[in-house]
């Protein structure tokens, strides 16, 4: 297997004009590893992972996939980059005018080759796999929000993507719901070798499945520690990582 | 995908090569039919497969789940651990069933639904008129619930920036009267009341109207718009819960500022489309000085307020048609389009049939 890193992010600098978020950012995230992106509220999380989707441009530095030089690349360059990416978004990001079925077959529909009916066929397999089998004909409103980040989720992996970004995929999770997608990100992690990057704030979740992450200095404006998050909590490298990770306090 | 049948019946389904983005997710006739005529046993065999991706699991569940409604032993200890599991998980989920879409009801029922539907608008109109002009009664003894920078706010949106749009389609709408109007007059020698044409037509009728349309297209679909996305987030769910009622703090002030700004931009428009008008008179030969002395014969006072208090009404109609479109959004992104459409077209034929209505009351009353 390639041992090269899915992502390598060099000095990336993330402002708002004058505004500096988060600068001097150097990380890399291992292929197949499931990554946590963590920080207090506001310390660029968000922004970073946009970054890295080219919705948004880091004032200054460099983003690798693999070899290639995200930044660098033309549209189309990147738009073939992306294909290898999917994403859920915090607020799911259902097409609110299709029904479960097509917010999921949309990327199939548009970048393979299946015909309608074999289509229906992997959307019916994915919203297995998320557990909603069944919800093809559902609208995005007539479903809870857990559901709908399950949604999410299956659209996000509807191409076989090679990397899975999700942003606060448990936010609006009962604990019960949480751990069941920790579960199965776990299992498609082991099954298709996905990495996934993850922005959170869930600390169970942190540190059952995670195996690397980096965590945002708010008031450093810097990388605060970077580790397995494990490890991060037995010795924690300063004292804003060890209160983000003890929940503000030594007796978690 | 080959399958292989062993003499005591037993198909081995085969699985080689590199199997990503599969070219046809049909599990071959032949391998399928051989599953059906199985006796005791399936396995699978993947001991050649050199890399997979999900399109195989839909072949392979197809395999499974024929064989298991054969109720045959399926053997798939040889398939690779992921993509065992992920079988595993996409057939370990019990089946969650949406509840049963509701039978389509007779005819004679849905024309009752419909007519109930109608009721439903007309009540649900007139309450939402009811409140805001509670409102405005609030308002007058200083109790609403509002802000002032709110309503500065939307006057400034439907007043200067309107300038422009409100100027083109005057200008515009004045040359085309008076050259319209100069066509028709010439053969009877009476180019002078080309001024009669334009003033009249822009100060009684036109201005106001012309004036709501564009209003209408403009403003009345942003407020639907805007209280239609309000609604998807909310936000009027937390001002209820406030206490603050909607009808003050959203539509009050977009009622106050249309009806505020309405007739200063139809006296604007007036005066634009009169200029206009001029000028194509002007340029066909009318002299400067007789058009202008035309246009004050022409243009009474009574004329002048006719324009200028329906301009108000269709300043009315135009925001509250927007927020009671804004406000009935439900659900998603199409459903604030909606809004904006309605709110449009509600407001164009209702700025349309209250001129109509005008035009017959001041008829009667000979004015």
């Amino acid at each position: 297997m390639d041992t090269k890193p899915q992502i390598t992010v060099k000095g990336v600098k993330l402002a708002y004009g004058d505004f500096v978020v988060m600068e001097e950012l150097s990380f890399e995230v291992p292929r197949g590893s499931i990554f946590f992106v963590m920080g207090g509220s506001g310390s660029g999380k968000s922004t970073l992972l946009r970054a890295l989707l080219g919705l948004g441009v880091p004032a200054a530095g460099s983003i690798f996939y693999g070899d290639e030089d995200f930044l660098a690349q033309d549209e189309v360059q990147r738009e073939h980059t992306l294909r290898r990416v999917g994403v859920l978004y915090q607020g799911s990001g259902l097409f609110s005018s299709m029904s479960v079925a097509e917010n999921v077959g949309l990327p199939l529909a548009q970048f393979t080759h299946y015909k309608r009916d074999e289509i229906q066929e992997i959307v019916a397999l994915k919203l297995a796999l998320v557990g909603l089998a069944g919800f093809e004909h559902f609208y995005p409103r007539q479903l809870s929000g857990g559901m709908q980040k399950r949604v999410g989720l299956a659209r996000a992996m509807a191409l076989d993507p090679e990397i899975l970004f999700l942003d606060e995929p448990s936010a609006g999770l009962d604990p019960i719901s949480s751990r069941h997608l920790d579960d199965l990100i776990r299992e498609l992690r082991e099954s298709l070798g996905t990495t996934f990057v993850m922005v959170s704030h869930e600390l169970p979740s942190i540190l059952s499945i995670g195996d690397a992450s980096i965590f945002l200095d708010a008031e450093a404006h810097t990388l605060g520690a970077s580790g397995p998050p494990k490890e991060l909590l037995e010795h924690p490298p300063n004292d804003r990582v060890r209160e983000f990770l003890t929940r503000g306090g030594d007796h978690a | 995908m080959t399958a292989t049948q062993g003499p005591d019946g037993t198909v081995v389904v085969r699985v080689s090569g590199e199997h990503r983005s599969a070219a046809s997710l049909r599990v071959p006739p032949e391998v399928e039919s051989a599953v059906q005529a199985a006796q005791g046993r399936v396995v699978l065999d993947a001991s050649a497969l050199d890399g997979w991706d999900t399109s195989l699991l839909v072949l392979v569940q197809r395999v499974v789940t024929v064989a298991k409604d054969r109720k045959l032993e399926i053997d798939t200890s040889s398939l690779p651990d992921g993509l065992r599991r992920l079988l595993a998980l996409s057939q370990s989920v019990p089946a969650q069933h949406p509840p049963a879409e509701p039978e389509p009801l007779p005819f004679v029922a849905r024309i009752g639904v419909a007519t109930l539907g109608v009721r439903d608008t007309i009540v649900r109109v007139v309450s939402f008129i009811g409140e805001v002009a509670y409102s405005a009664k609030r308002l007058a003894t200083g109790k609403a619930r509002l802000r002032r920078i709110d309503v500065m706010t939307e006057i400034e949106g439907a007043g200067v920036k309107s300038l422009g749009i409100v100027g083109v389609v005057s200008f515009l709408l004045g040359m085309i009267l008076a050259f319209v109007g100069g066509v028709t007059l010439k053969p009877f020698g009476a180019t002078i009341f080309v001024a009669n044409v334009v003033t009249v037509a822009m100060l009684r009728e036109l201005g106001a109207v012309m004036t709501g349309i564009v209003m209408a297209g403009r403003t009345g679909s942003a407020y639907a718009a805007q209280l239609g996305t309000m609604k998807v987030t909310q936000e009027i769910d937390a001002l209820t819960t406030m206490a603050i009622p909607t009808s003050d703090f959203l539509v009050l002030p977009r009622v106050i500022a249309l009806s505020l700004m309405m007739p200063l931009l139809t006296i604007y428009s007036d005066f634009i489309a009169c200029t206009g008008g001029g000028l194509v008179a002007v340029l066909s030969g009318t002299s400067p000085v007789e058009y202008m002395k035309q246009m004050q014969i022409a243009a009474t006072l009574t004329t002048f307020w006719i324009g200028i208090v329906k301009s108000v009404v269709f300043g009315v109609i135009v925001a509250v048609c927007g927020c009671i479109q804004g406000l009935r959004a439900d659900g998603g992104a199409a459903s604030v389009g909606n809004a904006a459409t309605s709110a449009v077209v509600n407001s164009i034929i209702w700025i349309i049939a209250v001129d109509g209505l005008f035009a017959v009351v001041l008829d009667v009353m000979h004015i």
